[in-house]
């Protein structure tokens, strides 16, 4: 018995000696801390809020806060008198990188098995995201599950504000959540269960249904998210749900349908919704029937005015108007899961896979519907308006991560300034999603922040895990190294290591995969 | 039928190896009346047959070239490398006509369910260095449906003369070519002598006298006199005159001056931008060196911005379209710097794109065209939007009734021969031409460019049978022309993927392009071997 209870409080001091440990140890060599003061040394900082790049500064962040930030620059160190750097726990040299905000991706998707859900987050951290705002495909209580153990460092992964479909697990029937009296009771019972994020994707086909609900989530402290379906549009376009307070709208639906003379768009009469087909090519040809004058004047006036917030996930539709590039992106073999590939491949059966037969001319709508798009974009950020940013990556081609800094050079397309779209990925984000202390680098807000190789101003391709190639002084080429560190409430991260486990995913899902499919078999050198 | 051909249709330009070939057809034609067609059709192993006395395309769908729509279906009669004959049926005409028996020949092509356009006509592309060999660009140009190529002479003018014989004789399988000969290349005069525009007229005749047709002005865009002169000097000897102009010299000639002073076409983008600017030069940055590959093509893109967007689109596309200059846009060459994952990530690149190409296309300061080693996001951006003005401005012209013409550039920065043929395509409907436009801007359109238009660039009787046989219409997708076809569904909703261009017919003679495309993959496999990673793919290499 004695000897029994040795054994026991012996096993039980190495566990509590273990837990302790595993405050830094926790994810292996893969990230450490948070820590009781970590100092960023010499960082050129991009603040997030569109100012530009001022510098160098040493931050001080305390466990998972920036408590101070000390500028080094010879102008305010002379005045300063004092050229002592401070120390800490752990000191990261960031002379001649740059540090800014984590991003913020308000809307991408998580898929399903046998894709690791840490694929997911690993190449999310390591192209920049601290922050993300996911689909539950995996059904809503695992995502809630996953959010909890993220907040309290048990799992490596962003921070996550799962999506909640209006009346999601409160228990009330159909008709009651469909009526708009109902609204507050309902919202009220979904934020008891911890909603922040509610879709009202559903409730397009009743404007007062969908005001009710939006002014109860708002009410309750949370935000409300927008797909408006083309099938829908007839009842709510885009003007319709910004007029009934909807936070944000996703994606480039019901803009085109706001500035038409009737309220729906000419389809052909053999359309069909549920023919994924024909539904997105239709949706890239109302930019073609869109009143151009109206959309970009009194369509971009009115978003403003009402205050919506514009989510425009850019990135998920670009195989829409390039196909060929999408399909033979270059980290697909090293990088993207296979189930992706099946899951992205032509296949009438799945969602998102619709590029069964698609024409030159399909990708000619498309191109002309990204170009008036960004245009909109661009006129609504020039009046005021509020511009985020999301991927709803794990679609379409869009490989999660990278698609994250390829949006960031779509949203550039539009011709808002670089910092303008950096903004878009911080600051604004941080706004939409009604966290006040995310989205900038500054003292008294989360340490949520990357430690970028280069400047993201001068390229934003130095933001890819990958890098950009560029020449340094002598005019020799080399490679810059991407976002070293991802620091999320303080745990700074290793992002060569992430996805070095991320190419180990990759690998085994496509052990014995046959690499011969439809996309892929012209170009197959055969042996 | 060679036989015929030399007698009846060259009988002044006997070389010694066409009265050897003569000797050999008439033995053959002593000792069998049908033998001789079993010469001509085993040049080329099993990669082409023809030309034969008699070739009929059975029941084929028609994009004649000039813009009209589709048509037919016809039976095309071809004889030797002449289409002599279309015969409609479609039940209307059919039914009127009375007589439904189907033409025939020494060979019969099913063409039902496909296409037949004309052969396009690349006025521009390049033939690059030893090691890559020239059948590579020929084979890939053919199989892509170039049946007549402008190729600047890379390898020196007389090895591009003696291919274009060659390729006349039908000793070798390649496009007709029209190479590009620079001002004064292949005359003894000095410099002195050939900058002198009283002697422009002189060097032209004899520039053409030695088979030159395409000359290009590029080296005297310095001087207005000398390039009126030259441009004039080519048109009357019979020629016609490009223009490349360089960035260096659009102080003195830019795109408007160059159509005013009679040049027959404008290629790539150049000194269009610069013909709206209030003054006569760009601003440049203060470290600007032309010499610098870097700045010039990241400049090359800003200048763009620079434009007055109303003058362009109003003034400048009237003045163009009123002096009838011809634009050939050659989009797909510099594609890349508006994107430049997607160019060095193209599917074909492992498989058919040469590794020498592949090693002049990685960023290199000390190679042409291989300017990206510092490539940004925002000279990306600038390009995008330069591209975009670029397109509106092709638009207008086209609009107002100028012709647009067709032209590759490839050979060059990440452009693989015969794939950037069909992405040129795309890239000039997204100015928002429609396809049938830009189908006539590489068939009629280029046949103009050349002052060919009586003789290539159209399905019609009494023109050369230089014909592409399509599987599905390139009209419903430009990506049915590309050696790999496009993925669509089949009537029973199951997915396949189409076989291209089946056959290209230059000349009348009918190749197989698959079999091309077998050649142009074991050229690229064996310059392959041994190939280690670079700076662009490297990232992407799985380490076993």
């Amino acid at each position: 018995m004695k000897l029994y209870n040795r054994i026991f409080s012996t096993v039980l001091f190495s566990i509590l000696l273990l837990s302790s440990l595993s405050a830094q140890k926790k994810f292996n060599d893969l990230a450490e801390g948070p820590y009781d003061r970590l100092v960023i040394r010499n960082a050129m900082v991009i603040p997030g809020h569109g100012g530009p790049p001022v510098g160098p500064y040493d931050i001080v962040i305390e466990k998972n806060m920036i408590t101070e930030m000390i500028p080094f620059d010879p102008v305010t160190a002379e005045r300063r008198g004092e050229s002592n750097r401070p120390t800490g726990n752990r000191v990261i040299d960031a002379t001649g990188k740059f540090v800014m905000p984590g991003m913020i991706d308000l809307h991408m998707h998580l898929r399903k098995e046998p894709m690791e859900i840490e694929y997911v987050y690993y190449t999310k951290l390591a192209h920049g995201v601290t922050t993300i705002v996911p689909a539950p495909d995996r059904g809503l209580d695992k995502a809630m599950k996953s959010a909890e153990q993220s907040a309290k460092n048990e799992i490596l992964a962003p921070k996550i504000f799962p999506i909640w479909g209006w009346g999601t697990n409160t228990g009330f029937d159909r008709a009651f959540i469909e009526d708009p009296k109902n609204a507050t009771k309902v919202a009220t019972e979904m934020f008891k269960k911890g909603a922040h994020v509610v879709s009202v994707g559903s409730l397009g086909w009743n404007q007062k249904l969908l005001g009710a609900a939006n002014k109860a989530v708002k009410e309750a402290g949370g935000i409300t998210t927008y797909h408006i379906p083309p099938n829908t549009t007839a009842v709510t376009n885009a003007v319709d749900a910004a007029r009934l307070g909807t936070t944000m709208i996703e994606h480039h639906y019901a803009y085109a349908e706001s500035s038409l003379d009737r309220a729906v768009q000419n389809y052909p009469n053999d359309y069909n919704y549920n023919d994924e087909n024909a539904r997105f090519r239709h949706a890239g040809k109302v930019w073609t029937e869109a009143n151009k004058e109206r959309l970009l004047n009194e369509v971009a006036d009115s978003l403003v005015a009402y205050g919506v917030h514009m989510l425009p996930t850019r990135v998920v539709y670009e195989a829409n108007r390039d196909i060929l590039r999408a399909s033979s992106l270059p980290w697909h073999e090293k990088y993207t899961h296979q189930s992706l590939i099946d899951w992205n491949l032509p296949n009438p059966k799945f969602h998102g896979s619709y590029h069964y037969d698609w024409t030159s001319d399909d990708e000619q709508d498309w191109y002309d519907a990204y170009d008036l798009w960004g245009d909109l974009i661009y006129e609504f950020n020039k009046r005021g308006g509020h511009v985020s940013y999301g991927t709803d990556d794990n679609y379409i081609w869009a490989t999660p991560g990278f698609s994250n800094v390829r949006e960031l050079q779509l949203l550039r397309e539009t011709g808002m300034h670089t910092l303008e779209v950096l903004k878009a990925a911080t600051h604004n984000s941080a706004i939409t999603l009604r966290q006040e202390k995310l989205g900038l680098v500054r003292p008294g807000y989360v340490a949520d922040l990357l430690i970028v190789d280069e400047s993201p101003l001068y390229n934003l391709r130095n933001l890819y895990s990958f890098g950009a190639v560029t020449v340094d002084k002598n005019g020799e080429m080399y490679r810059t190294k991407g976002i070293i560190h991802t620091i999320k409430d303080g745990v700074v991260i290793e992002n060569d290591l992430l996805m070095k486990e991320v190419e180990k995913m990759v690998k085994k899902s496509k052990e014995g995969v046959d690499p011969s499919n439809i996309m892929t078999s012209p170009f197959l050198i055969e042996n | 039928m060679r036989l015929r051909a030399l007698l009846f249709k060259k009988p002044m330009k006997l070389t010694y190896k066409d009265s050897k070939l003569l000797l050999i057809a008439m033995l053959f034609f002593a000792v069998s009346f049908s033998s001789n067609d079993a010469f001509a059709q085993k040049k080329f192993g099993d990669l082409a047959e023809g030309p034969y006395d008699r070739l009929v395309i059975r029941n084929a769908m028609v994009i004649p070239g000039h813009g009209g729509p589709p048509v037919g279906p016809y039976d095309i009669v071809i004889e030797d490398d002449i289409i002599k004959e279309m015969i409609p049926f479609d039940p209307v005409t059919a039914e009127r006509r009375g007589d439904s028996s189907r033409p025939t020949g020494n060979r019969v092509i099913d063409a039902t369910g496909k296409y037949v356009m004309p052969g396009l006509i690349d006025l521009h592309g390049h033939l690059r260095q030893e090691p890559m060999p020239l059948e590579y660009i020929y084979y890939l140009k053919l199989a892509h449906g170039v049946t007549t190529f402008g190729p600047a002479s890379d390898r020196g003018i007389e090895s591009a003369m003696r291919d274009v014989e060659r390729e006349n004789n039908n000793e070798i399988l390649a496009p007709t070519m029209y190479p590009l000969w620079s001002w004064g290349v292949g005359l003894d005069y000095d410099q002195a002598f050939l900058e002198d525009p009283k002697n422009a007229a002189r060097v032209a005749k004899e520039m053409v006298a030695k088979g030159a047709h395409q000359v290009y002005l590029n080296g005297v865009t310095w001087s207005d006199e000398l390039f009126e002169a030259a441009a004039k000097g080519v048109w009357e000897a019979g020629g016609v005159t490009g223009v490349h102009i360089p960035p260096s010299n659009t102080a003195v000639v830019d795109a408007v001056d160059a159509a005013r002073m009679g040049v027959t076409f404008i290629l790539h983008h150049y000194g269009y931008a610069e013909s709206s600017l209030d003054r006569a030069v760009q601003d440049y940055p203060k470290d600007y060196n032309f010499g610098n590959e870097n700045h010039r093509f990241r400049e090359a893109g800003r200048v763009w911005q620079e434009a007055d967007k109303k003058k362009l689109l109003g003034e400048v596309a009237d003045s163009l379209a009123a002096y009838g200059v011809i634009m050939q846009p050659t989009r797909v060459v510099y594609e890349a710097n508006r994107d430049i994952l997607r160019a060095q990530s193209l599917p074909w690149h492992e498989k058919y794109t040469h590794e020498s190409l592949i090693q002049w296309n990685l960023p290199n300061p000390a190679y042409h065209g291989s300017y990206h080693y510092d490539w940004t996001s925002d000279d990306e951006q600038t390009w995008y939007e330069a591209y975009d003005l670029w397109g509106d401005l092709i638009y207008e012209f086209n609009k107002r009734g100028g012709t647009v013409a067709y032209g590759t550039d490839d050979n060059y920065i990440w452009a693989t021969p015969g794939f950037s043929n069909i992405r040129e395509l795309q890239l000039i409907r997204e100015s928002g031409m429609h396809t049938l436009e830009v189908l006539k801007t590489a068939n009629q359109n280029s046949a103009k460019a050349l002052r060919l238009e009586d003789k290539i660039g159209l399905v019609h009787p009494g023109y050369k049978a230089d014909l592409l046989i399509i599987d599905g219409s390139p009209l419903y997708n430009l990506r049915f022309m590309y050696s790999f076809g496009a993925v669509t569904l089949d009537e029973n909703g199951e997915m396949y993927r189409t076989k291209g261009i089946v056959n290209t017919i230059k000349d009348g003679i009918v190749i197989n392009n698959s079999k091309l495309m077998e050649e142009v993959a074991k050229m690229v496999a064996k310059s392959k071997e041994g190939v280690e990673a670079n700076i662009a793919d490297e990232p992407f290499l799985i380490k076993d």
